[in-house]
């Protein structure tokens, strides 16, 4: 209640101060503090509301995001969330990081056959189901979306591969809250950082084939193409690896000013992967992994790290809130059902098949989809370059994607986190017993 | 892009450089004093900015802003949170006058040799030129208690003297601030008649609205990270509010770090978050400064020099001729006040409200000459202030 109560006057300061002080260019750096420091705290106190409904705290942040944004009572513009983007390139590295940080060696060992089992089932069958869903929706001209012909065909298989891919920010952000750990957490949180590399490179390998054949400007060919991305995959991985030898030595001598070295290292990651073009978030996995796994106190590592990147977790999520776009929902809501509606059972299907070819637990077998449901960044990033790379049909399709990401972002962590307590993986759970 | 680069290298040398300042023990002694209180990261904030390895260029700066004003809503707020009405009690009357009269001498001192000096070499106008001034001498009245902490902690020794220069050099800061918050207050166009009392209520009201929103905020059922969250989130909120509403963040947070002291419990999870900021927010607070300096010319060398001197020597003469006259049972030993030489962060701290509320080029001078007093009395204050300590000790 007190956090409503806060929240509530936090709102009417803002508002009063936006009111006055209309004058102030939006771009001016007051603003840019002012509206920073809002949606932290507004985010928290949220997440914090929410968190009383049994809801994850980072739903709030999202709502946040979502209330106060743009597409919201627009206490911030589209241009202000622009802004603050420098901020989701040190929230992607801190999450990849903590990402690798949960990645234990001896559970990978023991879950490997099937996070490669359920990493293929999914990128066979979401992406065989949504492609054929759509294919017959666009060729039936119903919602009218792109052309029918060709076309349909490619924005079908655009739209199934896309479908493949996963929140590894909401997992780790849903893992980290409940301080999760078992099977379903740890194959989860697995199969998402892994499969996310084959969405990219399958994605790739997708336009280049679509561009190739509708005669579209292709600059590469897509062996090219698909050499390029296993280069950057394992020079990602040896830099991670090297990184995270480094701090190891480093962490072994000194062990000061954790919150200090936890942002130092993230925005280190960060410009050595734009430096030598490697996929920032490979190589961060490999360095959380790295120390996680071969530091003697690998776990006080992983305490850093959540100190470290808490705020600017609150921050990445309020403000990924603030860019679901909600017009693209409105306009486009009946599609993006369908597709959020065959995206999840396309999901559980392939799931939940592997599960029971692995003989898993009763537990398992019910619960182990629902990590698949979030979607974020990785497909938002894909969505634009569908816009970029195809002119003229590739607006529209992108809006579907951005409205079902709406929905997946805002379903998917719910299902999780309920999914997470009614296993009992929850840490509190495990403390009690 | 360009910006992550510029926060990677500001984050890698804080956290090397708060590792480093505070563990330099193995240093002879006459090399340790030169580089005590870390004034050497302005040094490298200087050689990673536009005057020599131009790593950072205008654009980066304008984006680290926020940790500009995270930096400022920071000191505010820890000056304030010293001002326990109980607490403050318990201080002798005559201390609590030595301290802000020693404080006002100064600055009124630094005020008069920097008003004719800015007038004469500096393109200023009418009204930009009490502002200048009043920010100059703000900047010069101050003391920082880190070299006097750091050495009395090192040297073990413990007597009424340092007692007595821990606090002023606790307080005075307290005085400049108030200077600042004041003086922007009062320097503003519209400031006259009644609305100045309007104006100067306004960072109260603001202060201790923001204060008991913060009050509100149930900190024990918070996590550690969730109160960095709202420590983070809450200073950059009021720094940037204040700067809207033309109030110096500076004072607009001390108004609310003062509320704060006076209304949370003493147990508080919200005090230990915000002392474990100090170190980092100390080394990125340099390296801005270092960032944002540029090359003073012949005016404003003048300038530094005068107030270097005039500073000191306001100290000095005040600590021996005219404290022991407001209350005679204070027996410093010979040259005090010149253990009083040290300016630290606090300093550039009132440099960069000034810079982040009027950028311009007079505004960067301002910054630049206050970084050179700065650097000057963090070289010469170790050694002052152990000069002290071993005429104390006779």
């Amino acid at each position: 209640m007190k956090h409503l109560l806060a929240l509530i006057i936090l709102y009417l300061i803002m508002a009063s101060l936006t009111f006055f002080v209309g004058s102030l260019p939006a771009d001016s750096p007051l603003f840019t503090s002012t509206v920073l420091g809002f949606l932290m705290l507004a985010s928290l106190f949220l997440g914090k509301v929410v968190g009383k409904a049994g809801l994850p705290l980072i739903t709030g942040y999202l709502f946040c995001g979502m209330l106060f944004g743009p597409w919201g009572i627009e206490l911030f513009s589209t241009e202000d969330v622009k802004r603050l983007g420098f901020i989701n390139h040190l929230a992607l590295a801190l999450i990849a990081l903590s990402a690798g940080a949960e990645l234990k060696l001896g559970s990978i060992k023991k879950l490997l056959k099937k996070i490669i089992a359920i990493s293929v089932s999914q990128m066979t069958i979401i992406f065989a189901g949504v492609s054929t869903t759509f294919y017959f929706i666009f060729q039936s001209g119903r919602f009218d979306i792109v052309p029918q012909g060709d076309i349909a065909l490619y924005a079908a298989i655009i739209l199934g591969v896309i479908a493949t891919a996963n929140s590894p920010s909401s997992v780790v952000a849903i893992i980290g809250e409940l301080k999760a750990h078992g099977p379903v957490s740890q194959t989860v949180l697995s199969v998402s950082v892994i499969k996310d590399v084959f969405v990219i490179a399958l994605f790739a390998f997708v336009v280049s084939f679509i561009l190739s054949s509708s005669g579209g400007l292709v600059t590469v060919s897509a062996v090219e193409t698909f050499g390029a991305i296993i280069s950057e995959t394992l020079l990602s991985m040896l830099a991670g690896t090297v990184i995270g030898t480094l701090v190891i030595a480093y962490l072994k001598r000194f062990r000061k000013e954790q919150l200090l070295f936890i942002l130092g290292l993230a925005v280190v990651c960060s410009a050595i992967s734009a430096f030598l073009h490697l996929n920032e978030l490979l190589m961060c996995i490999m360095v959380g992994f790295i120390v996680r796994n071969f530091l003697e106190e690998g776990i006080a590592f992983e305490k850093w790290l959540e100190k470290g990147s808490t705020p600017i977790f609150v921050i990445f999520f309020s403000l990924a809130g603030a860019s679901l776009d909600l017009n693209a929902f409105m306009e486009m809501w009946p599609a993006a059902i369908i597709y959020f509606a065959v995206r999840l059972a396309t999901v559980w299907a392939s799931t939940s098949a592997v599960a029971a070819l692995c003989n898993e637990p009763e537990k398992i077998k019910k619960h182990l989809w629902s990590g698949f449901t979030p979607q974020a960044g990785v497909s938002l990033g894909l969505a634009t370059i569908v816009a970029e790379q195809f002119p003229g049909w590739g607006e529209g399709l992108v809006i579907l994607i951005m409205a079902t990401i709406v929905i997946n972002q805002i379903v998917g962590p719910i299902i999780f986190k309920f999914s997470l307590l009614a296993c009992g993986e929850d840490g509190k759970d495990d403390y009690n017993k | 892009m360009l910006a992550i680069l510029g926060l990677v290298i500001i984050i890698t040398i804080g956290w090397l450089g708060s590792i480093y300042i505070f563990s330099k023990e193995k240093l002879p002694t006459s090399l340790r004093y030169l580089f005590f209180s870390g004034w050497e990261f302005i040094l490298i904030g200087i050689a990673m900015g536009p005057y020599a390895l131009d790593l950072f260029p205008l654009e980066i700066i304008l984006q680290l802003d926020p940790l500009v004003h995270l930096g400022l809503g920071w000191v505010g707020l820890f000056i304030g949170l010293q001002l326990k009405w109980k607490d403050l009690n318990r201080l002798h009357p005559e201390h609590f006058l030595v301290t802000t009269l020693q404080s006002v001498f100064t600055g009124l001192l630094v005020a008069m040799v920097s008003w004719p000096i800015l007038e004469h070499f500096f393109q200023i106008n009418e009204n930009t030129l009490p502002i200048a001034v009043t920010i100059l001498a703000a900047s010069a009245a101050l003391s920082s208690p880190t070299v006097v902490f750091l050495l009395s902690r090192e040297t073990g020794f413990k007597d009424e003297v340092i007692r007595l220069l821990q606090m002023i050099t606790n307080l005075d800061g307290v005085i400049s601030i108030l200077a600042v918050g004041i003086g922007f207050t009062l320097l503003r166009p519209e400031a006259a008649g009644i609305k100045v009392l309007i104006l100067i209520s306004q960072p109260l009201i603001v202060g201790c609205a923001l204060g008991y929103l913060f009050y509100l905020i149930p900190h024990k059922k918070l996590s550690e990270n969730e109160t960095l969250v709202v420590i983070i989130g809450f200073l950059l909120f009021s720094s940037g509010a204040g700067g809207m509403l033309q109030v110096s963040p500076l004072f607009l947070n001390m108004i609310i770090g003062i509320f704060l002291a006076n209304s949370l419990p003493k147990n508080d999870p919200f005090y230990a978050a915000i002392i474990n900021l100090e170190k980092p927010m100390y080394v990125v607070l340099l390296i801005i400064s270092g960032l944002l300096f540029t090359v003073p010319g012949k005016g404003a060398l003048l300038l530094a020099f005068a107030i270097i001197t005039v500073r000191l020597g306001a100290k000095f003469f005040f600590i021996s001729n005219i404290a022991p006259r407001i209350d005679p049972h204070l027996k410093f030993p010979p040259k005090t006040g010149l253990a009083l030489a040290s300016q630290g962060a606090m300093a550039l701290v009132v440099g960069l409200a000034f810079l982040s509320s009027n950028p311009g080029t007079l505004a960067k001078n301002i910054f630049s000459v206050i970084v050179v007093c700065v650097m000057a009395n963090e070289i010469i204050a170790p050694y002052l202030v152990s000069h002290v300590f071993k005429k104390a000790k006779q």
